[in-house]
């Protein structure tokens, strides 16, 4: 298994990192690219099994628009022909027609119709339980910005308690072709052991995974913890 | 407007007589109440003839003890939140303290530990003289988002009076000396540099110019360190006061040119720096060379942060690792990690008030390094608290053996697991929501040390 990390040295907050050294462990020989911000994503020129980005700043959003711009529509063709990719946190807001930051329009690379809206004033932090084929999916996320357009059809967690992706939306992330999109930020593949053993069988790869019956245990434990009666905003 | 402002004055400086009598906290409720009725509380306050800030991600309630030792030592009255409690609430109450009933003030100076995330709010109403800006890191998700925001919301609240003391090997909030006056103190290149980086963070690693991975000439921890850009000739700041070298008990400092030694305090780098920014601070001020050192001579790190103890010949050390601060954290276990002798670490650092109605987000722990404590030496790790099996994840990703680990949801309980054999110390490393939670604990083990050890003889 290929993977690779885009921008590592921006795309980096809350943990993310993590989801990749998890699957280091849980694949066997696999190999981590790092791309930095100056370099040519190398999915566009050869097969990788999973592109692989974190959450960001507002400046590095758009950063990472302005370096992947001149490669918008190989993109776009990438996510057509079935590539995987795994977006955590604000990372796929740039795939996005449009960021507006502070009033700010920031013209996204249009590869998905949505549009987020980042106010700098309000930051929103919220645990999430949702189910992903039928298994429940906990996570976190903390953000300045929302994301509008209809996600009914393709998207990635239904949610049962926690916000979607926005106040007024229930469905949280984006799954279009292979492209998973998130606002779930960290140690999203450690956390849910049961979406880590989907998305390996999807890629081709073996189920199995690394430390699988601590994780479990700890996945368990947080599902019942967050399907009591607790505080999931603040 | 002025009626309000002495009413919430009187009533504050009642309120915090009366709870100092009660022996109840009184460090933010009477600045709660002045606040609540005169909302520009802190702007009316008379001012002190010397009022020094001190904000940044880490050290600042260290180097806030630091400063306000130095000037009681010699023999300034000060008003101060010394105890950490550094947003709006805790300024106000520090504030009512330096004045008399008649808005006076009765005080030499003032030293306030300032929230970075507060500054909005608080920087144009303190116009502090001075402001010591420790670091950024990144920090709390939920409250402070990411580095880059906090430095803009700081760059943007101190007031253009106001002359910074800032960290020349921090690469994101000296580039606040840019647009303010700053003098900056920092370390130069060390034997005790490291030799590449080994954490899993970096807040900055490429050039804020061309994009290009910076080529750190020293490395210290995480980003801080010299640094420049071979793309674009990019450097990180000069230091005005520069750390040349560490001796057993004294630091050569670099001044203009000029060597001067001066006593150490601490023992780790990041107390180092801490007291550079002291001595920045001070030098600026006019202390002299000999006034400053001996009154460093004087200092010790605040034991809330640092305490040392010992029962049947084991050593039991309490530290701080801010929990949600990966950083804090990394800092931590870098130096009980590099102890050598035998140890077990006692592990308490998941939030106390997240576990009342919520839960924490654990993110922050696989940004922090645990790997640093996966070593011979650490002969068994015990983490307590309602997260305990996210932390075990987390040490079975840095290899460590996960028959040296003991777990407890309960902090005190968890010390019923400690295994005492070959074991030379035993550190407590705590949150500042479970410090309280420490004393339990602590008494808790003395007694398992005595039990065992009237069990063996």
């Amino acid at each position: 298994m290929k993977i690779e990390m885009l921008y590592p040295e921006i795309c980096c907050l809350y943990g993310d990192k993590a989801n990749v050294r998890y699957l280091k462990d849980c694949v066997l020989n696999s190999e981590v690219i790092e791309t930095g911000l100056n370099e040519k994503p190398h999915f566009l020129d050869e097969k990788i099994s999973l592109v692989y980005m974190g959450s960001t700043s507002e400046e590095g959003q758009k950063k990472i628009i302005q370096k992947l711009m001149p490669y918008k529509e190989e993109i776009k063709k990438c996510v057509e022909e079935g590539m995987f990719f795994l977006f955590t946190g604000n990372a796929f807001e740039v795939f996005f027609e449009e960021i507006e930051i502070e009033k700010e329009k920031i013209e996204g690379l249009n590869i998905f119709p949505f549009k987020a809206i980042c106010d700098l004033n309000k930051r929103h932090n919220s645990l999430y339980l949702g189910k992903f084929q039928e298994k429940k999916v906990v996570g976190y996320t903390s953000r300045f910005s929302h994301t509008y357009g209809d996600n009914k059809e393709n998207f990635l967690f239904e949610t049962i308690k926690g916000t979607g992706l926005n106040h007024e939306n229930s469905f949280e992330g984006i799954r279009i072709h292979n492209f998973f999109g998130t606002y779930l930020l960290g140690p999203l593949l450690i956390q849910n052991p049961y979406f880590t053993k989907y998305l390996l069988k999807e890629m081709g790869m073996e189920d199995s995974i690394a430390f699988e019956d601590d994780v479990i245990e700890a996945y368990l434990d947080r599902v019942q913890e967050f399907e009591k009666d607790i505080c999931f905003e603040d | 407007m002025k009626i309000r402002f002495y009413l919430a004055l009187w009533i504050s400086k009642f309120s915090r007589i009366s709870l100092k009598l009660l022996k109840r906290n009184a460090s933010h409720f009477p600045g709660v109440i002045a606040l609540k009725i005169c909302p520009d509380f802190i702007k009316r306050i008379d001012r002190a003839k010397l009022i020094i800030g001190i904000t940044g991600t880490n050290g600042k309630t260290t180097t806030t003890n630091m400063i306000a030792d130095f000037l009681e030592i010699n023999g300034s009255k000060i008003a101060t939140n010394r105890l950490g409690a550094n947003i709006d609430t805790g300024v106000a109450t520090a504030l009512a303290s330096s004045v008399t009933i008649f808005n006076k003030s009765k005080k030499d100076a003032v030293v306030l530990e300032l929230d970075e995330r507060f500054s909005r709010r608080l920087l144009p109403d303190v116009v502090p003289h001075y402001l010591v800006v420790t670091n950024l890191f990144r920090d709390s998700i939920k409250r402070n988002a990411h580095p880059e925001f906090i430095f803009n919301i700081l760059r943007d609240a101190i007031p253009s009076s106001t002359k910074c003391i800032l960290n020349a090997n921090d690469l994101c909030s000296s580039r606040i000396g840019d647009t303010h006056e700053s003098v900056y103190y920092g370390m130069g290149k060390l034997e005790e540099d490291k030799k590449q980086n080994e954490n899993l963070i970096m807040d900055y690693s490429i050039c804020p110019n061309c994009d290009t991975p910076l080529t750190f000439d020293s490395l210290k921890y995480h980003h801080i360190g010299i640094c420049h850009c071979e793309n674009c000739g990019f450097e990180s700041k000069k230091a005005d006061l520069l750390l040349k070298e560490i001796k057993e008990d004294k630091i050569v400092v670099d001044i203009k040119g000029e060597e001067y030694t001066f006593p150490k305090v601490g023992q780790t780098v990041f107390n180092l720096y801490n007291e550079l920014a002291t001595i920045a601070l001070f030098k600026e001020i006019q202390f002299s060379h000999e006034k400053m050192c001996e009154t460093l001579k004087k200092q010790k790190v605040v034991n809330t942060r640092l305490d040392k103890d010992s029962k049947n010949g084991i050593k039991i050390v309490q530290m701080m690792a801010k929990g949600q601060n990966s950083v804090s954290c990394s800092r931590t276990f870098d130096y009980v990690g590099s102890t050598k002798e035998n140890k077990a670490i006692l592990i308490m650092i998941d939030d106390y008030f997240e576990r009342q109605d919520s839960s924490e987000f654990i993110g922050w722990i696989h940004d922090a390094d645990f790997e640093y404590l996966n070593k011979e030496s650490v002969k068994q790790i015990l983490v307590a608290g309602p997260r305990y099996l996210d932390y075990k994840v987390r040490f079975l990703m840095t290899g460590f053996p996960k028959e040296k680990m003991e777990y407890g949801a309960e902090e005190v309980e968890v010390v019923d697991k400690i295994n005492l054999k070959d074991i030379e110390t035993v550190y407590i490393l705590y949150d500042t929501s479970t410090y309280h939670l420490v004393d339990s604990v602590k008494k808790k083990l003395i007694s398992v040390i005595e039990k065992r050890k009237s069990y063996e003889n």
